[in-house]
């Protein structure tokens, strides 16, 4: 028989008042610094009231994630928002008429990387630690966010070790597992999770199962957390050797700065004047603009590139590009996308989803097929 | 547009069985001509409504001319850099507006869609795309966008910079979310570093003094705009040719040319003449003679203009044929102001035109919260005393319908209904013309049953 | 005076003729009948058979009000209001306290929000797709191969339902058709059904934000498991006119 990962994801008590987050952009550490636990909303109702909000053709996954805020589920002190997207920026403004009690920051993350781009980033980083001080009603200081910034790099690196297990030995992990372990990652609180997840890293390292069946793919996407997807996935033969996501490499890639990131990180740290707290913001602004890139970002032609280059190094047989329905940043990779892909010689298959809502059925016939053609 | 009707025809039937950049090059060389024009027979309405077509005109000519260095923008740039630094602009947006108008989106939307662009986004930037696809829009030599208003236009440029193989001379005016000292500052540097780098790869230097005439235009652009507001503050009694919605090329591509200034300077003298025969149908009423005309416009009575309902008017129009004005002519319903024709940025100040053009950007009401734009439709609401407002819901504008809500509650607070008025500004197809007239009837029934109580 | 009220809808159409001479005034007749390719030849059959049924004559008419989709191509009318008028009107006349008024019809949605007085305040209307309408039910029924009249038994034959994604009519069918492929039953799929409309109207309401009393029109309010959903999704208990789908054309009748 062979070994799978222990799956009892039970969900373990917070102690500590909570500050929801949305986007990667939003650095996880300034939270922690503040003595807050940094939890990820994650959209887990089915849209229903927050439908009253937001017109038809609006974000699925904004829409869920604002009925989770409605039902007041997930008890926060308040909300980290990022000008991500139109979505976003609505989804903010929508909370703060709304749901007028609880507290709501807007982050504001530039869509450029360059020297103006990360002074204009830390600016907004300062400003969040503002309201969380305020929030509060204490200073964070620089040996605190130090700390913190070691604990959520530790998580990084750990889960850049189960994401090459799970890329080498599938079937030891299973698809929805791995998902469900990501999403773990970003809810629970940071020291019990790296404690669970470094006994299950042990346990993969000692069973190595014979290589899972199917081609490798690469999968793209927004944020995609459906359990009845990573079923599918499950049930078929394919291997996701490669995967670009905002829940899954876009929240853990790039501890190591590039060597161009550490240029810009050198000439925006200038003289060295800088207090020790300005310091450590420009080095979350400059890790934070020049990991792995949302959509979002201006430069496309460097993410189209990012993902070529993960298609050779893997050796993808196909892409499977899934984005929330009225995506527009995503979305409109697509077209380019797949004029790059065609070069390459590399199919791809498109599917659009409406978070917590998928046609199973559908999907699945959609997938199989395209695995039949590769 | 004041073209004759059957000229416009011609045109839009030569267009379309002809459809190519070479054609499109040619028309536009004969429609720019102004002697040759009135030798076909086309009149125009006013002076106004004349700037407006052949500038309108003359701008997509020179564009289309190779003849000077194009760039692309989109639509909330400040185009006075353009000017400045002799750039022709091309606004794919607002061109991609009038494939709706020449019954051409049918074509460039399927060309999109066949390409990938899925059809829940937004047609304006579809249909841009596709007709870049189809080769139907000229070279350009740079492409500039920002993230105001959305993230759309953004995306789309990029592409185009790929298709035209000019990613290096792509950029993206990266506006932060709010206004302050710091955010200015930051902006007012990427506008000099982007001007700089546009200037060095035409191998030329930024002309400060050509900047600073521009910037001058840019003002008395404002101050004409300014006083045809103050003027609408009033009026009632519209010439027949004027739609506030048509004047979207002097906000914005024509902004800082003397051509956007000259065009409202006639604006305000036209709208002020009307002004003053609707002030003297209060002061005469004795004198009323219904069989009076002014200008091509029967002069109403002092009853009919008393009974009239002002309508503030968000976002923008359908520019295919439709009926919605018709209708709300027909019901006595005026727009009294637009959105867009707002004039919500500062005087700018030549001895500082990258600053004063940051302070423009960061002062647009759709950028940043939605805060921002209610309050800009507070004031509208309040300045202009308007019985109802109504936003056209275009198809797949998440930045806009997506504050829906908040916009209508915020006017509901002051006692003003708001219609959300779904439609495709371009896409026929995609808009109800059935449903349209329903929705459009059942608010003026609910606004004339309330001022009737 | 005798009023005559026309809806011309895009399934059905209704005429009905009023009686007002007394302040308490009466339905002389109404008439039900398919609209089918010609909207104004519905019109004027509605409008005759009407009339025939109500033993007076043309003559007698004091005025023809036209609403519904076809409101604006009925020669013969008198003059024409939106149907969010009519159905506010015809409600008041039931339901005098209505605060909201949820109408499905064929091909339209509305929901309609009351003032004190009675008078439409505000209204929404579902986007251009047929989802949340009759048409869609219908469109369903035939998928299952049940008649729209056992909705309401299979309906509440069963606690479990199946979470129908698609609300786009065409998509609902082929995803219908796959689950009666994987065998799931037929009840369950009836049920999922209904909860999907019913939350694309909740969502209207949601969005114009809820008032009681809420009332219920249009052909739709005639099935019984579309309103009970509705009533469970929106906790509260919604009345229904005995012939809701002659409301607009009494409202209509109402305002002659």
């Amino acid at each position: 028989m062979d070994y799978r990962i222990d799956d009892n994801l039970k969900e373990t008590e917070i102690k500590k008042e909570k500050i929801g987050w949305l986007c990667t952009y939003a650095p996880e550490e300034i939270i922690i610094a503040a003595g807050y636990h940094p939890l990820r909303i994650t959209g887990k109702l089915k849209a229903f009231k927050s439908e009253g909000y937001f017109p038809i053709n609006f974000c699925p996954f904004i829409k869920a994630s604002m009925e989770d805020l409605l039902a007041s589920a997930l008890k926060l002190k308040g909300v980290i928002f990022t000008n991500s997207c139109d979505g976003m920026r609505r989804f903010y403004d929508s909370c703060r008429a709304y749901l007028p009690d609880l507290p709501a920051f807007m982050l504001d993350v530039p869509r450029n990387k360059n020297i103006i781009s990360i002074e204009h980033f830390t600016a907004s980083l300062k400003e969040m630690i503002i309201f969380l001080e305020e929030l509060s009603g204490k200073k964070i200081c620089s040996h605190e966010l130090e700390s913190a910034i070691g604990i959520c790099n530790e998580k990084r690196m750990l889960l850049k070790k189960l994401s090459n297990h799970f890329r080498n030995n599938q079937g030891s992990i299973g698809v929805k597992n791995y998902y469900k372990i990501l999403e773990k990652s970003m809810t629970d609180e940071p020291e019990a999770f790296i404690k669970y997840i470094k006994e299950r890293i042990k346990e993969l390292r000692s069973h190595l199962n014979s290589a899972s069946a199917g081609p490798a793919i690469m999968v793209i996407g927004n944020f995609i957390n459906e359990e009845r997807l990573w079923d599918i996935f499950d049930e078929i033969d394919c291997i996701i050797a490669s995967e670009d996501m905002c829940n899954s490499s876009r929240y853990f890639e790039n501890i190591k700065l590039s060597a161009g990131a550490e240029e810009v990180l050198d000439a925006a740290l200038g003289a060295g004047k800088e207090s020790p707290m300005a310091k450590l913001l420009t080095g979350i602004a400059v890790r934070q603009l020049y990991k792995p890139q949302c959509m979002r970002t201006a430069d496309m032609g460097t993410k189209i590139e990012e993902i070529i280059k993960s298609i050779t190094r893997n050796n993808i047989k196909g892409l499977i590009f899934i984005s929330q329905k009225f995506c527009d940043n995503t979305l409109l990779l697509y077209p380019l996308l797949r004029e790059k892909l065609a070069e390459t010689g590399i199919p791809s298959l498109f599917l659009e989803i409406e978070h917590n809502n998928i046609s199973a059925g559908q999907i699945k016939t959609r997938l199989q097929a395209f695995l039949e053609i590769i | 547009m004041g073209i004759a009707e059957k000229i416009k025809d011609g045109l839009k039937t030569n267009i379309q069985n002809n459809l190519n950049k070479k054609n499109i090059k040619k028309i536009l060389n004969i429609i720019s001509s102004e002697p040759l024009l009135s030798a076909y027979g086309a009149t125009f309405a006013s002076k106004s409504d004349k700037f407006l077509n052949i500038y309108s005109i003359k701008s997509l000519q020179k564009a289309y001319s190779s003849r000077y260095p194009v760039a692309y923008g989109s639509l909330f740039l400040p185009f006075e850099l353009f000017h400045a630094l002799g750039l022709a602009p091309f606004l794919p947006e607002v061109i991609g507006g009038f494939t709706g108008g020449l019954g051409l989106a049918d074509r460039t939307l399927k060309e999109a869609s066949s390409r990938w662009y899925t059809p829940d986004l937004c047609t304006f930037h579809r249909s841009a795309s596709g007709a870049v696809e189809m080769d139907l829009f000229p070279e350009p030599d740079f492409i500039i966008c920002t993230n105001i208003a959305c993230d759309a236009a953004q995306k789309t440029f990029y592409i185009d910079a790929g298709k035209f193989g000019i990613k290096d001379r792509f950029y993206l005016i990266d506006v932060p979310y709010k206004k302050n000292e710091g955010s200015i500052k930051l902006l007012a540097k990427q506008l000099e570093n982007i001007s700089a780098d546009i200037a060095a790869k035409m191998n030329k230097k930024i002309d400060m003094e050509k900047f600073a005439s521009v910037i001058d235009y840019s003002n008395k652009f404002r101050d004409w705009a300014l006083k045809a507001n103050g003027v609408r503050k009033k009026l009632l009694f519209y010439p027949k040719y004027f739609n506030g919605l048509n004047f979207i090329l002097p906000f914005h591509g024509l902004a800082g040319t003397k051509e956007a200034a000259d065009l409202y300077r006639n604006v305000y003298l036209e709208l002020n003449e009307f002004l003053k025969v609707q002030e003297s149908i209060f002061t005469n009423t004795g004198n009323y003679k219904p069989e009076k005309m002014f200008k091509g416009r029967k002069i109403p009575c002092v009853d009919n203009l008393k009974k009239s309902r002002k309508i503030l008017w968000m976002h923008l129009k359908p520019y295919y044929k439709n009926s919605i004005f018709t209708m709300l002519e027909e019901n006595n319903y005026k727009i009294v102001f637009e959105e867009i024709s707002n004039v919500y940025w500062p005087r700018l100040d030549p001895e500082k035109p990258f600053e004063s053009l940051a302070v423009k950007m960061l002062s647009n009401p759709l950028n940043g919260s939605i805060e921002n734009r209610v309050n800009a439709i507070l004031k509208m609401a309040l300045d202009y005393g308007i019985d109802g407002a109504v936003l056209f819901a275009h198809w797949g504008c998440r930045h806009s319908n997506g504050g829906a809500r908040i916009l209508k509650d915020s006017l509901k607070n002051i006692g003003i209904p708001l219609l959300i008025l779904d439609g495709d500004c371009l896409n026929k197809n995609n808009s109800s013309e059935g449903q349209i007239s329903t929705r459009l009837q059942g608010f003026i029934e609910i606004v004339d049953s309330r001022i009737q109580d | 005076m005798i009023t005559c009220g026309i809806d011309v809808g895009s399934v059905s159409s209704e005429a009905v003729v009023l009686d007002r001479s007394d302040e308490k005034f009466n339905i002389s007749a109404y008439v039900i009948a398919p609209t089918g390719g010609d909207s104004q030849e519905a019109a004027r059959n509605v409008f005759e058979e009407a009339l025939a049924r109500s033993g007076f004559s043309r003559q007698d008419i004091g005025s023809i009000v036209a609403t519904g989709y076809g409101r604006l191509n009925i020669p013969f009318a008198t003059k024409n209001i939106t149907e969010i008028s009519c159905h506010a009107r015809g409600v008041i006349n039931f339901f005098p306290d209505t605060k909201t008024v949820i109408d499905i019809g064929g091909q339209d949605s509305k929901v309609i929000k009351l003032d004190s007085k009675g008078s439409p305040a505000d209204f929404l209307m579902n986007d251009k797709c047929a989802a949340g309408t009759g048409r869609f039910l219908e469109v369903m029924a035939k998928a299952l191969d049940i008649k729209l009249t056992d909705f309401a038994f299979i309906f509440n034959s069963t606690r479990e339902k199946v979470d129908i994604s698609s609300t786009c009519t065409v998509f609902a069918e082929s995803e219908i058709v796959s689950l009666i492929g994987h065998g799931i039953e037929k009840n369950r799929i009836v049920k999922g059904l209904v909860y999907s409309i019913t939350d694309r109207i909740v969502s209207m309401v949601e969005r114009i934000g809820l008032e009681e009393p809420v009332c219920m029109t249009g052909g739709v309010a005639k099935n019984a498991a579309v309103l009970k959903a509705l009533e469970e999704r929106l906790k509260l208990k919604i009345s229904v006119p005995a012939e809701p789908q002659i409301t607009g054309a009494l409202g209509a009748a109402l305002l002659g």
